[in-house]
């Protein structure tokens, strides 16, 4: 299983995965579907942040990105 | 619940009769013990609560200052330590810096969220007209966030755009409105006769969530973000444009005092780094033109140069005041679509500071009326039409804004002029005047 942590920017992680963005989205990432959204906002929003402001919980995004095949660690 | 209020006015009184002290002549340290009594057990939040209170009252800020003094030999430490107690965090930012600012703010307007929260289980436990009032007045101190909120969207914005962050601004400035129109549509509702308990509840518990969470965003994202980008000359610029509008909750705003870029060689070099990365020349040429005032433009060098026309010519100096005394406002959107010229009268029907000159038009415009922005300019500039008139009615003002396409001889679309003019005063002439008003 890949590993991903909760610092990584959105933009890092969709310019590696970019399979996630529907994960995101369904999460309750709805920005980054706006267009521009990723390559600005995105290269300072992380996992943990996007968590904390839309009010996501952590374990929510855990099990989302497990059944995509990530594995969600804390730092 | 309500001896806590009545302590804090007992409080409140008792701090004013210590200013008075200090102003009939007492020292810092005839007053320290005073002081430190009163304000034991309670946080540096509330000691400046308490302080805003004085100067809502109409208390002038010196007065309150030598408090500060007091408050800071208490402390031991100084007014910087005392403000990092209160959760002011600096950041390394002098004081005057544009983020400073914002985010002093921020802390105001959170201690204003809680008072909120507060008045609503007031009223929620006891809906009755004196709990109504306090609620309502604390949103109404809120709303003041409305000039926060503009400086971000004509002063951070525009520049963001020039380094081509434009969606965050627009998604942004959505959110902003809703919050604008949320808090209205709440205080709207309390000068009801009878206000819906839950409902009430409701909306305050939205409105305080929305706002909070725009904290978050300005502070996690928006700033990091610029701070990266924006050079020191720019913060500069939007440090000077920002007293014109105006600021939330905070009595005294200082300059900012900065060494300037002239004289850090590296920041000066930036500077130049972005100025030649700009892509669009138009800007580059506003940015460069005037060495000594970036954002106030002023005619020095050019006062004498006489401009011809299709009748008579005029010098620059002549052609500036001409246009500031007409009684209408003009702003002049160029063929790029970027706002290239604004009149300056008197008294303007709506706001245009100085930051948007270069910036597109549509992202002027809340993101409600873009499309509506976009369709004008694309009817002037297609031919469809030559002008497109609107009217509203402003308070008092029965506003009338006109938009013409300017086209030279041949028939070169050359921009879009708008032109707003509160008719009032017009609509209301009856009969004739012949003769000189004494």
């Amino acid at each position: 299983m890949n590993v991903i942590y909760s610092s990584v920017t959105i933009y890092d992680l969709l310019t590696l995965y970019p399979e996630l963005k529907d994960a995101l989205y369904e999460l309750g990432f709805t920005d980054i579907v706006k267009p521009g959204m990723i390559s600005t906002v995105g290269r300072i929003m992380t996992l943990s942040k996007g968590s904390k402001l839309k009010k996501i919980a952590m374990n929510d995004i855990a099990l989302k990105l497990e059944t995509y095949g990530f594995e969600l660690k804390e730092d | 619940m309500s001896e806590f209020i009545n302590n804090r006015e007992k409080r409140q009184e008792q701090l004013k009769g210590l200013i008075k002290k200090l102003h009939d002549g007492a020292t810092v340290d005839q007053v320290k013990a005073e002081f430190d009594a009163l304000t034991t057990g309670i946080t540096a939040i509330e000691i400046t609560e308490m302080e805003q209170a004085l100067v809502n009252e109409g208390m002038p800020v010196e007065e309150i200052q030598r408090l500060c003094d007091v408050h800071a030999s208490v402390f031991k430490g100084s007014i910087e330590d005392i403000h990092r107690e209160e959760g002011i965090n600096f950041d390394g930012f002098d004081e005057g810096h544009p983020v400073h600012t914002f985010k002093k703010e921020n802390r105001k307007i959170e201690s204003t969220l809680e008072e909120v929260l507060n008045y609503l289980s007031d009223y929620t436990e006891n809906p009755i007209a004196s709990k109504v009032e306090k609620l309502k007045f604390s949103l109404i101190k809120l709303s003041t966030i409305d000039l926060h909120y503009k400086r971000k969207e004509n002063l951070l914005f525009p520049y963001m755009e020039r380094y081509d962050i434009t969606a965050p601004p627009q998604v942004m400035w959505g959110v902003d409105d809703e919050i604008r129109a949320d808090l209205k549509t709440l205080i709207k509702h309390l000068t009801l006769e009878k206000p819906d308990v839950p409902e009430v509840n409701q909306l305050t518990r939205k409105l305080v969530d929305s706002v909070s969470e725009m904290i978050f965003k300005e502070e996690e994202i928006m700033f990091p973000m610029v701070l990266e980008k924006f050079t020191q000359e720019e913060w500069q610029e939007i440090e000077k444009a920002s007293a014109e509008i105006g600021y939330t909750l905070l009595p005294v705003v200082k300059r900012w005092l900065p060494v300037t870029a002239n004289t850090i060689p590296d920041l000066e070099n930036k500077a130049q780094e972005v100025k030649r990365e700009l892509k669009d020349e138009h800007m580059m040429k506003t940015v460069t033109e005037n060495d000594e005032d970036v954002v106030i433009n002023r005619i020095k060098k050019d006062a004498q140069t006489v401009i011809p026309f299709d009748a008579g010519s005029l010098t620059s100096l002549e052609v500036n005041a001409i246009l500031n005394t007409i009684p209408f406002d003009m702003t002049f959107v160029d063929a790029n679509d970027r706002v290239k010229y604004f009149t300056q009268g008197k008294e303007r029907i709506f706001d245009r500071p100085i930051t948007i000159l270069g910036r597109e038009v549509k992202h002027c415009h809340p993101p409600k009326s873009v499309h509506i922005v976009e369709k004008i300019v694309e009817d002037l500039k297609s031919g469809a039409k030559d002008n497109e008139d609107f009217w509203i009615r402003m308070g008092e003002q029965f506003v009338y804004i006109r938009y013409f396409a300017v086209r030279s001889k041949t028939g070169e679309f050359l921009g879009t002029l708008e032109i707003t003019q509160n008719i009032k005063p017009i609509t209301e002439l009856e009969g004739e005047k012949r003769l000189m008003s004494n």
